[in-house]
């Protein structure tokens, strides 16, 4: 966007520009196009909008006796704990919502581990825990030689 | 004027120090002022005098944490419009009943539960406009609809806005004009093409 539309964008969208700067912000507007002139355009909608929305047509005032009120809430706060924040029922339902995403995302992340490891692979402790199955003792070419190797094993002596 | 030395710092300073009666007179001063804030974005008496005690609540434990970066004002008006936005969030916005947006004939009427007449815009029609523009500004970030609404609601020049906040003017300009664009691509968002007449 130019500098010059840049430079008096807020007090062109305020209406606090003079007729002759208005005039050349206007004739700047037209100059960049399309799409600034749109967006300025929608800027000025906004701001009317919020005024409309949020504006208090008179000044207003609260209750007479205010100021008591305030000390009233004042002190009851002051004679809460610190502690009694993680009574109230919205910081227990946040701890609540917390638990169940993290419990969600413990879970997701275990799924994922488990049904993204390659099927047919196991960890170290899943060998050690499987018993030898019967196609590994019927595929072994010499199964007696197994168990002389194991005997071998267990007296081996320096 | 060098704010540190201007009345209203010497009053936040004896706040800081513990003065009740400088208390009294902080709210004395203000109330009027927040409560037209709270009112303008709740739009309800009972919901305006709540928020509003909670406000000045906030402010009598906070002050210490005051750091004169800010005049007290932009200091209490964002706690104020923070307030107003975690009350919206927690009422969730849509079953909140804006007393102003209705004649005395309308709110009788909605409590005979009476259907709309033809003449002018309907009630739900006023209060879904209120709530989209609630919900509209509720979609950016604290500071940007600080911004919008000093600049738009309370119609603060870009000149009092650097004074208030302790930035530059052009800094303000800069933010400004990112705060608008961020509006405008949460309205893209938020309304549907067929609803944006709504806005024309």
């Amino acid at each position: 966007m130019q500098r010059h539309i840049e430079d008096r964008l807020e007090e062109y969208l305020s209406g606090t520009l003079d007729a002759d700067r208005r005039a050349e912000f206007e004739r700047n507007l037209e100059a960049a196009g399309e799409y600034t002139a749109d967006m300025v355009a929608q800027f000025e909608q906004h701001g009317r909008l919020l005024r409309d929305t949020f504006h208090t047509p008179s000044a207003m005032e609260p209750a007479p006796g205010f100021y008591a009120r305030v000390m009233q809430r004042v002190d009851a706060q002051r004679a809460n704990p610190w502690w009694f924040a993680f009574l109230e029922p919205q910081f227990t339902a946040r701890i609540a919502m917390a638990s169940t995403v993290l419990l969600v995302l413990i879970g997701l992340t275990y799924y994922s581990t488990e049904a993204g490891r390659p099927t047919g692979t196991l960890t170290a402790v899943e060998v050690m825990a499987e018993p030898p199955s019967d196609s590994w003792v019927a595929e072994d070419p010499q199964p007696a030689q197994r168990n002389v190797i194991l005997v071998d094993l267990a007296t081996y002596q320096d | 004027m060098d704010y540190k030395n201007s009345e209203e710092a010497a009053l936040v300073r004896r706040l800081q120090k513990g003065d009740e009666m400088a208390f009294r007179e902080l709210v004395d001063r203000y109330q009027n002022k927040i409560f037209s804030i709270i009112y303008g974005i709740l739009r309800n008496h009972n919901d305006a005098e709540d928020i509003a005690q909670q406000v000045f609540a906030k402010v009598y434990f906070s002050i210490r944490s005051f750091d004169f970066r800010s005049s007290l004002l932009t200091w209490i008006y964002k706690i104020t419009v923070n307030e107003c936005y975690d009350y919206l969030r927690k009422k969730k916005v849509r079953k909140l009943v804006y007393e102003s947006d209705f004649t005395e004939e309308e709110a009788k009427r909605m409590e005979r539960s009476e259907t709309p007449t033809s003449h002018g815009p309907s009630i739900d029609a006023a209060l879904s406009h209120r709530d989209l523009v609630v919900k509209l500004l509720g979609k950016v970030s604290e500071e940007d609809r600080h911004l919008l609404l000093m600049k738009e609601v309370e119609g603060h020049s870009v000149e009092e806005l650097a004074q208030m906040t302790g930035l530059n003017e052009n800094t303000i300009k800069v933010k400004l004009f990112r705060a608008r664009q961020k509006l405008l691509k949460a309205a893209q968002r938020l309304i549907p093409k067929a609803s944006q007449a709504l806005f024309s």
